[in-house]
């Protein structure tokens, strides 16, 4: 098994332009996402999965600062670009995070990689929450080659005016709802039951940004761990 | 075919007692709820369910001066209030409000109930999955899911995810890629923070907003608090 942690970011985006790199905590947010995953135990490697376009430089800068891999492919054809960045380390399994989801919890993702190596035949790997208790940032996910075949193979039939509007939209091949019989549900309850996970913790705005650096500035760190970001929101009255 | 909306509301509960009485723009959460509820011009009822504790008098004096209906019912089950609503207003369908949702997407749920009356028989209609979204959407209920709680009794949290029934009629599936991108502001007021980013929203935007997209942009042009 080659166990990775692949981080996707660029910095071409409509809604925020140059996100990955805005300054959240003192750092770009992208180094932040690194800082986090490279705390994380029992992976073979990290590798950043972004875009050959020139505005992408600088992750490719903060990458070699922070001594994690970078892989530079398609800005318009993600699929290829993942597919290339899982050949070129030959990985089996992978972690996937998002540069735009710096506060993913460090306990669930160390979670998700734990249930990889203790059952690696599965396909892929969930945090498990029952539909509509879960919003955006805190599912944890990895999967397997195998499963990334399965979906490029799925992605790549798909007709040309549907996959470039795929594209236009940003979506990863992995991010087809496929079925797939052979997920492993993991159970994360224990650590942050579904009615708690009311704060968004992803950044696709700037006031999100602008949001979450208060919370810093209150916690006093950048957090590894939801409750601390829970706990900032309880405290924090005004702005 | 009747069809009604019904807000959940109760004080001194949860992890933040007072917050259906915090202000938005200098009004309390629940009545910005309320007001909200009223631009939903599909729905054949709107009703207030609260309790019978004293402290939850002046929210039943509250749906009185919104000219709507109110209920009380018990305060530790949320399922059997919606079905005790259901049952006394003769409801077909009903769509469940939080009242910690102040600024759900008015449009959207408007489409989501001409779709009821358009394609009866489904057990849930939904505008989009809300795999992302949270205070923006909600969904509609056929009545007979709460019966079934009421005959079964499941975790009061998770009525909604009885496991007799699943035939849903999303409006946008996942594949609406355009939709799926649309709704990623979370809404929802569960912590005091929310309630002050929101006003700033709102101090942003000069008005209290009725559309989603007005929100949208607020935070794509807000670059510092």
């Amino acid at each position: 098994m080659n166990l990775y942690a692949i981080i996707t970011a660029r910095c071409s985006s409509e809604r925020f332009p140059n996100k990955a790199v805005h300054l959240l905590g003192g750092k770009p947010m992208i180094e932040q996402v690194i800082i986090k995953t490279k705390k994380l135990k029992n992976i073979d490697g990290i590798v950043i999965a972004t875009s050959i376009l020139a505005v992408d430089n600088l992750i490719e800068k903060i990458c070699k600062r922070n001594n994690v891999e970078c892989y530079r492919g398609s800005n318009d054809e993600l699929a290829e670009r993942h597919r290339r960045t899982w050949d070129k380390y030959n990985i089996t399994h992978a972690v996937r995070l998002s540069g735009d989801c710096p506060f993913f919890d460090l306990e669930i993702a160390q979670r998700i990689v734990g249930a990889v190596r203790d059952y690696p035949n599965y396909w892929s790997y969930e945090t498990y929450s029952p539909i509509g208790t879960a919003i955006s940032g805190h599912r944890s996910s990895a999967t397997t080659r195998k499963y990334l075949e399965k979906q490029l193979q799925c992605y790549w039939q798909i007709p040309e005016p549907e996959r470039m509007k795929i594209q236009e939209c940003y979506v990863t091949a992995y991010q087809l709802p496929l079925d797939d019989p052979r997920m492993c549900l993991v159970d994360c309850s224990d650590i942050m039951p579904p009615q708690k996970t009311a704060i968004k913790i992803d950044i696709d705005y700037p006031l999100e940004m602008a949001i979450m650096n208060k919370v810093i500035n209150h916690i006093g760190y950048f957090p590894d761990r939801y409750e601390d970001i829970e706990r900032a929101y309880k405290e924090i009255k005004t702005i | 075919m009747k069809i009604g909306v019904i807000v959940l509301a109760r004080s001194n509960f949860g992890r933040w007692p007072d917050k259906i009485k915090a202000k938005l723009a200098g009004v309390s959460m629940i009545e910005r709820v309320i007001e909200r509820t009223i631009h939903l011009h599909e729905m054949d009822k709107i009703i207030l369910s609260t309790t019978d504790y004293p402290e939850d008098k002046w929210l039943i004096d509250l749906a009185g001066r919104y000219g709507i209906e109110c209920i009380t019912g018990p305060p530790d089950d949320r399922g059997l209030r919606y079905y005790e609503a259901v049952k006394k207003y003769s409801l077909d369908y009903f769509m469940p409000m939080p009242s910690n949702n102040p600024l759900f997407d008015i449009e959207a749920l408007n489409l989501t109930t001409a779709a009821v009356r358009e394609k009866p028989g489904y057990d849930y209609y939904a505008y989009a999955h809300a795999h992302n979204i949270g205070g923006v959407l909600t969904h509609i209920v056929d009545k007979k899911i709460i019966e079934q709680y009421k005959k079964t009794g499941t975790d009061q949290e998770m009525w909604f995810l009885s496991k007799e029934t699943r035939k849903l009629f999303l409006l946008h599936g996942l594949d609406n890629l355009e939709i799926r991108n649309k709704y990623l502001i979370d809404l929802n007021v569960a912590y005091p923070l929310h309630v002050a980013i929101l006003n700033k929203v709102i101090e942003h935007i000069g008005y209290y907003p009725l559309r989603y997209e007005e929100l949208v942009e607020a935070f794509m042009e807000m670059k510092e608090l």
